[in-house]
C-alpha cells in the first residue's frame, strides 16, 4: 500500500497529462555559434519531454533525461524517466536507463531511490558518465543494515566509436547517503555524504590513485566550526572544477560563522600529510571590539595574525580570480549599500579597485540602527535577534513587532550560535518586518526559535514549550531593555512562522496581536511530514494533534489578553486551498 | 465604492518600491561584468496573467515560460579591470531581457528579449567585437521554450547552442477539456516498494 496525499498542483486526469504534455514537449534546436545556422537535433524530431539537458564535455553528445511515465501522486521531477545519450549531428541514441516512477522513497531525509540516480558527466572525461546507487535500497540510514557500504557512485564509459557503453565500474563506495562529488581538473575529487538522523556530514578526498581520505565528520548544526566548502571556479569546456593550486591543496571559503557574528574566510587546505594544515588567506575584516564582545582568537584571523584594523563592515569572498591572487569581494556596513571591489590576497597594502558604485536604495531607512542582541532562554540556550530601533530614537518604550521563523536543531549549544551579523546593510524589501522601524516601532526581526531535541529525543516533541520559552525571553529582554511597551507587542511569520504565530497567540498572553502570512495550522493535513519532521502522522500521531494549532483555538480566547490575529492568504495560496486556513481564520473571528 | 485602488503614503511608497539591487553576471574569463536592472516589484498586470499548474511546476502558458517572470529594462558590460563601461541598447522591440547566458571561452553571451505586447521571447546573442560589445538576433523559426528552465545551453566546446522548442507543426492551442468519461485510476507498479507519499506542493516538499 502506498499512502499519498493528493493536492492541487499534482496532475489529476488523462486531460492534466494532455496538457502537460503539450506545454513541456520540446524539440532541440542546435544553432552554430559562429555561423548561427540552425539545425534540427533529429533525436528530437516530433518532440519529446525533456526534464533535462547536459551537453558532455566533448560537446559531442548531450544527455537528455525524459519523462515518460506520469504520475498523479508526485511532481514531474519524480516522473519515470528515460535517460539517453544523443550524438549530434547524427540520429545516435544511447540508452543509460529507463526508470519508473519515483514514489517509493520511504519518509527520513536520508531515504533515497533504489534506482539509478544523480546522472551527470565526468567533467574530466569526453563522454563518461556517472551515477549513484544505493547499496541498501534506499533504506533509511536508521535502518538496520548489514554490510558498511549504503550507496555507491559508479562511472560507466561510452565507446564513441561504436556507440556502446561499458559496463558501470563502482568510483567510490559510501558508508552515508551521497551528497555531492566536485572534481578537480587534475581528476581529483571530493565527495560529500550525510546521515540526517544526528544531522552529520562528511567530506573526503578522491585520489586519481583510488585512495579515499577523509577531511572531516562532523554535525552541519555546528556553524562555529565550520570549515568551508571546497572553491569552485568556471574550467576547461566550460565546467566548474575544485580549485587547486598544487596538487596537494585546495581553497576553503564560508561564512566564518563566530560569536561576533559572520566573518566569512578563504582558507588553503593542504593535504600533502596525513594531518591537514588550514592557512587562512582571508577574512572578513573584524567588527571594532565592545564590551562584552569574546576575544578574537588568533589562529582564526590572517596569517595567524591579530588584526590590526578593525571596521563594522560584512564582507564576503565573491570570486578568486585565475592568477590565484586577485579577489571580488563585497563590501557593506549598516548604513552602506553592498558594492564590489577587487583586492589582492598577497598584498595587503596594493589599493582596492571598486568595481560598482550602487547607491542607497531606501534613504528613508537612514538612521534606523540595527543591533545583534543576545540573551537566554530559561533553560540556559542562548538566543540572538536583530533589533531595529526608529531614528532619532528618544529611549520610550515603543510598540514593538516581533518576526520571527522556528527552526529544528539536535544539539542546543548549536542552536545557540549566532547566525549573521549586525554589520550587514539595513534593507527592507517588500516582506520584511523593518518598515515598521520607519514608522516608530521597535523590531525584532528574526528572533532565535529553536526547537531543540537532544540525543533519542526529537525537537517537536516540546515544539509549543519551545517556542513558548522563546518568545517568553524575546519579550522580556526588549521589556526589561526599555525599548518596548509589554502592552503593544505584535508577533508574526511567514509560513512556519505563521504557524508559531497562531500557537503564540493561542499559548501566551504575551501579544496584543499577530500577524500570520501564508501558514497553515493543521498538521493532520500534513501526514507525510513536515518541516524536519521526518516521522508520518501514524509513527507520531500524538505530535501532529498537539502541534496543530487548530487543536488549541478554544485556549486562544481563554487568555488574559486575547491578541487580534491578521491572517493573510494570497489567492493563490495552497494552504488557503486546502481549507485549514479558513476554517482557522473563522475559528478565531469567532473567538475575537 | 472607489473604481481604483487606495494610494499609500508617499513614504510607504518609497519604502516599498526602491529600486532593486541590479543582478551581477560574470563572463567565463571573469574579465566583464554584466549588470542588469530588473523593476522593483512586478506589475498587478503581470501578477494578473493566468496561470497553469501541472504536476508541481506553475508557469504561462501563453508565453512558456515560469509565472510572473520580470525582465531586466538595461543591460550595462563594465571591464572589471579598468571599470570601463559600456551601455548596450536593448533591441527596439524589447520590453526587457532575461537568461543571460555565457558561451565557456569567449567573450560572448546570449540572452532572450521579451518583445513588447506579443507573446514571445527573440534569441539575441552579443559579442566583443574590435572592442566594443555589439548584439545580433539569432533568427528562430519556432518558439523558444522556458517552461523547463533555460531554453538554452552552450555546449561543452561552445561550438554549439543548444535550444528547447515548441516543436514546428504544433498545434496553436492546448487540448480542449473533455467531458470526463469515468474515474481517474493509477495502480501501484507491480514490485513496488511499500512506502509512504511525501505531501508535496508544487515542485518542493511542503516546507508550510
Amino acid at each position: 500500500m502506498i499512502y499519498h496525499i493528493f493536492l492541487s498542483d499534482l496532475l489529476k486526469n488523462e486531460y492534466d497529462e494532455a496538457k502537460l504534455k503539450y506545454f513541456l514537449t520540446t524539440e532541440l534546436l542546435c544553432v552554430d555559434t559562429k555561423s548561427l545556422d540552425v539545425k534540427l537535433v533529429e533525436q528530437s524530431k516530433g518532440g519529446c519531454l525533456i526534464r533535462s539537458l547536459t551537453s558532455s564535455p566533448s560537446g559531442e553528445f548531450v544527455m537528455a533525461q525524459i519523462a515518460t511515465k506520469f504520475s498523479y501522486a508526485v511532481p514531474i521531477s519524480k516522473f519515470g524517466k528515460d535517460v539517453q545519450l544523443w550524438k549530434l549531428g547524427s540520429n545516435d541514441v544511447v540508452e543509460v536507463a529507463s526508470l519508473p516512477v519515483d514514489d517509493e522513497v520511504p519518509l527520513a531525509y536520508d531515504a533515497c531511490s533504489r534506482h539509478q540516480r544523480s546522472f551527470f558527466f565526468h567533467p574530466c572525461e569526453d563522454h563518461t558518465i556517472i551515477f549513484a546507487l544505493a547499496t541498501d535500497g534506499g533504506a533509511s540510514l536508521a535502518d538496520e543494515f548489514e554490510g558498511d557500504e549504503r550507496d555507491a557512485l559508479y562511472t560507466q564509459k561510452l565507446d564513441a566509436s561504436n556507440l556502446t557503453l561499458g559496463e558501470p565500474v563502482k568510483f567510490v563506495g559510501l558508508e552515508w547517503r551521497y551528497a555531492g562529488l566536485d572534481f578537480c581538473e587534475s581528476g581529483l575529487a571530493i565527495v560529500d555524504e550525510y546521515r540526517w538522523n544526528d544531522r552529520m556530514e562528511r567530506k573526503s578526498i578522491l585520489e586519481t590513485n583510488g585512495k579515499k581520505i577523509m577531511l572531516w565528520e562532523r554535525s552541519w548544526e555546528d556553524r562555529y566550526t565550520a570549515p568551508g566548502e571546497p572553491m569552485t571556479r568556471r574550467g576547461a569546456r566550460g565546467r566548474y572544477f575544485i580549485v587547486q593550486p598544487t596538487p596537494t591543496s585546495i581553497y576553503l571559503q564560508g561564512p566564518g560563522a563566530s560569536s561576533l557574528g559572520d566573518r566569512p574566510f578563504l582558507d588553503l587546505l593542504d593535504f600533502s600529510e596525513e594531518e591537514t594544515k588550514t592557512t587562512r588567506l582571508w577574512r572578513c575584516t573584524a567588527p571594532v571590539a565592545q564590551i562584552g564582545d569574546e576575544e578574537l582568537d588568533a589562529s582564526k584571523e590572517v596569517g595567524g595574525v591579530l588584526p590590526t584594523k578593525r571596521e563594522d563592515v560584512y564582507e564576503s569572498l565573491v570570486i578568486l580570480l585565475f592568477d590565484n591572487d586577485s579577489i571580488m569581494i563585497s563590501r557593506e556596513g549598516k548604513t552602506t549599500p553592498r558594492n564590489y571591489y577587487l583586492a589582492s590576497l598577497s598584498d595587503s597594502s596594493k589599493a582596492e579597485v571598486q568595481v560598482t558604485h550602487f547607491e542607497h536604495p531606501q534613504p528613508d531607512l537612514l538612521g534606523i540602527t540595527k543591533e545583534l542582541v543576545k540573551y537566554k532562554r530559561d533553560d540556559g540556550v542562548e538566543l540572538t535577534a536583530n533589533l531595529y530601533l526608529p531614528s532619532n530614537y528618544d529611549g520610550s518604550p515603543r510598540p514593538t513587532l516581533f518576526w520571527a521563523y522556528p527552526r529544528e536543531f539536535k544539539d542546543a549549544k548549536a542552536a545557540g550560535q549566532v547566525k549573521g551579523s549586525k554589520h550587514r546593510f539595513v534593507s527592507a524589501h517588500w516582506a520584511s518586518p523593518i518598515h515598521w522601524a520607519a514608522k516608530g516601532w521597535t523590531v525584532m526581526d528574526d528572533f532565535s526559535l529553536p526547537i531543540v531535541g537532544e540525543g533519542d529525543a526529537q525537537p517537536n516533541d516540546t515544539f509549543i514549550e519551545q517556542v513558548v520559552s522563546g518568545a517568553t525571553a524575546a519579550v522580556k529582554y526588549v521589556t526589561d531593555r526599555g525599548v518596548t511597551d509589554p502592552d503593544k507587542c505584535c508577533v508574526g511569520g511567514h509560513s512556519y512562522g505563521s504557524f508559531m504565530t497562531a500557537h503564540l497567540l493561542s499559548h501566551t498572553s504575551l501579544f496584543a496581536a499577530g500577524i500570520g502570512r501564508s501558514g497553515a495550522f493543521n498538521r493532520t493535513l500534513t501526514p507525510m511530514s513536515f518541516q524536519s519532521e521526518d516521522r508520518s502522522i501514524w509513527e507520531a500521531q500524538d505530535i501532529y494533534i498537539t502541534m496543530s494549532p487548530l487543536m488549541h483555538v478554544k485556549k486562544y480566547s481563554e487568555q488574559d489578553r486575547v491578541g487580534k490575529m491578521l491572517l493573510i492568504h494570497g489567492e493563490n495560496d495552497e494552504n488557503r486551498k486546502v481549507r485549514v486556513s479558513i476554517v482557522l481564520s473563522c475559528e478565531f473571528m469567532c473567538s475575537i | 465604492m472607489s473604481a481604483s485602488y487606495k494610494e499609500p503614503s508617499n513614504l510607504l511608497k518609497r519604502l516599498f518600491l526602491p529600486p532593486k539591487d541590479p543582478s551581477l553576471t560574470l563572463s567565463s574569463d571573469y574579465e566583464f561584468l554584466v549588470i542588469t536592472q530588473e523593476p522593483p516589484l512586478p506589475s498587478i498586470e503581470l501578477l494578473a496573467k493566468p496561470e497553469e499548474k501541472l504536476a508541481g511546476i506553475r508557469f504561462d502558458p501563453a508565453l512558456f515560460t515560469p509565472s510572473r517572470l520580470d525582465y531586466a529594462e538595461s543591460l550595462v558590460l563594465q571591464h572589471m579591470a579598468t571599470g570601463e563601461q559600456q551601455s548596450i541598447e536593448l533591441p527596439a522591440n524589447s520590453e526587457g531581457i532575461r537568461y543571460i547566458r555565457f558561451h565557456p571561452s569567449k567573450p560572448y553571451f546570449v540572452f532572450s528579449s521579451k518583445v513588447k505586447d506579443e507573446l514571445l521571447l527573440e534569441l539575441y546573442k552579443c559579442e566583443l567585437l574590435d572592442g566594443k560589445w555589439s548584439i545580433e538576433q539569432i533568427p528562430l523559426k519556432q518558439r523558444m521554450n522556458f517552461v523547463s528552465g533555460c531554453a538554452y545551453q552552450f555546449t561543452g566546446d561552445g561550438h554549439n547552442l543548444l535550444i528547447k522548442c515548441i516543436p514546428a507543426e504544433w498545434p496553436e492551442k492546448p487540448p480542449a477539456e473533455p467531458v470526463s468519461t469515468g474515474p481517474s485510476i493509477q495502480a501501484v507498479v507491480k514490485d513496488a516498494r511499500k512506502a509512504p507519499g511525501r505531501t508535496y506542493q508544487g515542485e518542493s516538499y511542503v516546507y508550510i
